[in-house]
């Protein structure tokens, strides 16, 4: 290896280095600080909820959702695709049908206005841990993202052209209108007249 | 573990490559000259490239850690003023600085 090549790999080996740095280390600490930063703001928001006796501090349901959010900020570094492979079996032997059962007993005693609110709250939990579980993976995002854009990509063209279609058929419809219609009344006369040889348009003209 | 595992492990395979390339320059040229030359042939471009990226994660670094000290002022307040509220309200057990507490950590 000549020395320009060998200064070449060195100076591209460490540029790879500070980029896996990047991804390896600080996208992983910016989209755990995110997560836990938004599961804070929901878990605000529930106590806030509670506070303006939207639901008592000491329901269950109120203590379900508080704890599963406490659980989620903990252990936030964790959530990723390597992570929940190795915790998959273990979550069969944990009875998590006994937690969801639990949580719904809970909300099942509260008011109509009261339950939504509770399962707003889980739902939007959910959304965050799902986001977190694709976004905090580079390996997921690699996987997922370019096809899922590719996905959103095809349907919006799809939209934008059958848009583009229905005014342009309107538009050429509008057109052979314009052209042919006046033909309609000539064609009917001839339509309904008698076989004749040689037929001429005698007599046609635009209405 | 896995995980830490595959992000040293790569560190540790740019340094392999990193010193045999280095190897295969001994006898070509001397240390002082890889430096010389690896900033030396930077081009004003890249030079303002590398400048640039450096500056932003100074900049990212600067921005994270005065979230942390802002974390660690206003949840010290938030949580006392919550317990006043609800006595027996539970905690997440983070760092006050919102981090993952060095206990939990693998």
């Amino acid at each position: 290896m000549n020395a320009d090549t060998g200064l070449f790999a060195l100076s591209t080996l460490i540029s790879l280095a500070g980029l896996w740095f990047l991804v390896a280390w600080c996208y992983r600490w910016y989209r755990v600080d995110l997560f836990r930063h938004r599961v804070f703001v929901l878990r605000a928001e529930l106590f806030d909820f509670a506070a303006d006796e939207g639901i008592p501090f000491a329901h269950p349901a109120y203590g379900n959702l508080r704890y599963a959010m406490n659980g989620f900020l903990r252990f936030a570094d964790r959530i990723g695709l390597i992570n929940a492979l190795m915790v998959a079996p273990l979550t069969r032997r944990v009875d998590s049908k006994a937690w969801k059962q639990d949580w719904e007993d809970a909300v099942a005693t509260l008011p109509e206005s009261a339950r939504e609110k509770m399962q707003n709250l889980r739902m939007r939990l959910h959304i965050e841990v799902g986001k977190q579980f694709v976004l905090g993976s580079p390996i997921l995002i690699v996987m997922l993202v370019p096809p899922l854009l590719l996905f959103i990509l095809q349907l919006v063209g799809k939209l934008l052209i059958n848009q583009a279609v229905k005014g342009l058929r309107s538009q050429v419809a509008a057109a052979l209108e314009y052209f042919a219609g006046p033909y309609d009344g000539l064609a009917y006369r001839v339509g309904m007249a008698p076989s004749v040889p040689a037929l001429a348009p005698i007599g046609f003209h635009r209405r | 573990m896995i995980i830490a595992g595959i992000k040293y492990g790569v560190l540790v395979a740019i340094a392999r490559y990193m010193y045999l390339s280095i190897q295969s320059l001994s006898g070509q040229v001397t240390v002082a000259s890889i430096v010389v030359n690896l900033l030396g042939k930077l081009g004003i471009s890249q030079w303002a490239a590398w400048v640039f990226g450096g500056g932003c994660l100074m900049y990212a670094q600067r921005q994270r850690k005065l979230r942390h000290d802002s974390n660690e002022h206003q949840g010290t307040r938030v949580s006392k003023l919550e317990e006043r509220i609800d006595e027996k309200r539970s905690s997440s057990k983070l760092t006050t600085r919102g981090q993952t507490n060095p206990r939990d950590e693998i």
